[in-house]
């Protein structure tokens, strides 16, 4: 079980505010409106269930530090992460409306989230429309990024889904200030790349190798490091567009 | 490109680690066992040959693929 405690700043929800204020203009209200309907913490470690599918949900989570997946496993064991998360992102906003899950939500490496009972995010959606619109967008988003996926693993090469999802990791990263130029922090295993790319470990291995040959990218010791941005979008074609970085009235 | 159409082009087929790799045509990316790929193979040969006699199949034709 995780420790969950109520110990944070609420500079911690900071994350959350560098990706809304990126889409939108967050007025300190509603900044205080979201710090009040978070109950508290938790920390928890690489490989534990954070939310179980199936399983009736009366909170959402928000991602403060470290990398979660959802994840979904066929019978034989199979498994296929169908997002990763990164800090400042809601993992299951969507229970607050479905209630219970149909993947897991895993912790990949050492997570410190904050909680928001249901009962303080319908509170929101009745005393704060565009906060709850902005809230509503963060599950659109969630959605852009699943039907790019789909794409992924559907039509594009090992190379292709390796380089798109460096690509992409990068930007999400940048939105949330986790990234030095063109570096990022990456603890992930190998094994989790090619769980999230429908590649095998050996394949991941291959691709980053070619990748570092190529003067596109390098990870190693937990870090991605893009030497060629532009080299590395091309042979992912990654187009940022469907992370709807915009930002205007919504 | 219909992708929906049979691909005309077959993938590139190497070796790492002691697995075989197939990668594409298109989104195809697979890695197999020696022995697996050696099956396959055969298995791909066989139904090359029988998919040559059968010559282009209609418009809206599907082989049974069990």
């Amino acid at each position: 079980m995780a420790s969950e405690t109520s110990k944070a700043t609420r500079g911690e929800l900071a994350a959350q505010f560098l990706k809304l204020r990126c889409r939108d203009t967050v007025s300190d209200e509603e900044e205080r409106a979201l710090e009040h309907a978070c109950s508290g913490f938790r920390e928890a470690k690489p490989k534990e269930v954070l939310v179980h599918e199936r399983r009736p949900q009366t909170q959402s989570h928000l991602l403060l530090e470290g990398i979660v997946a959802r994840q979904s496993t066929l019978s034989d064991g199979r498994r296929q992460i169908v997002a990763l998360h990164v800090p400042g992102d809601f993992v299951d906003l969507h229970s607050f409306l479905v209630q219970s899950l149909e993947h897991d939500v895993v912790a990949l490496t050492p997570v410190r989230i904050a909680i928001f009972p249901h009962a303080g995010l319908r509170a929101i959606t009745e005393t704060h429309p565009h906060l709850a619109r902005m809230l509503w967008l963060s599950t659109l988003l969630d959605a852009a990024l699943h039907r790019e996926w789909v794409l992924t693993v559907g039509r594009r090469t090992a190379k292709e889904r390796v380089a798109h999802l460096l690509c992409e990791l990068h930007a999400r990263m940048r939105v949330v200030e986790r990234t030095t130029g063109n570096s990022y922090q990456l603890p992930l295993s190998q094994t989790d790349i090619a769980d999230a790319c429908g590649l095998t470990n050996v394949h991941v291995n291959r691709v980053l190798r070619r990748l570092r040959e190529a003067g596109l990218a390098r990870f190693r010791t937990k870090i991605v490091e893009i030497l060629d941005p532009e080299g590395l979008a091309a042979a992912a074609e990654f187009d940022p567009f469907y992370l709807h970085l915009g930002g205007f009235p919504r | 490109m219909h992708s929906n159409a049979a691909f005309d082009t077959s993938g590139a087929v190497t070796v790492e680690s002691g697995e075989v790799m197939i990668d594409g045509p298109n989104g195809i990316a697979l890695s197999l066992t020696p022995r697996a790929a050696r099956e396959m193979g055969r298995r791909l040969i066989a139904a090359a040959d029988r998919a040559a006699g059968q010559g282009t199949m209609p418009d809206g034709a599907q082989e049974d693929c069990g």
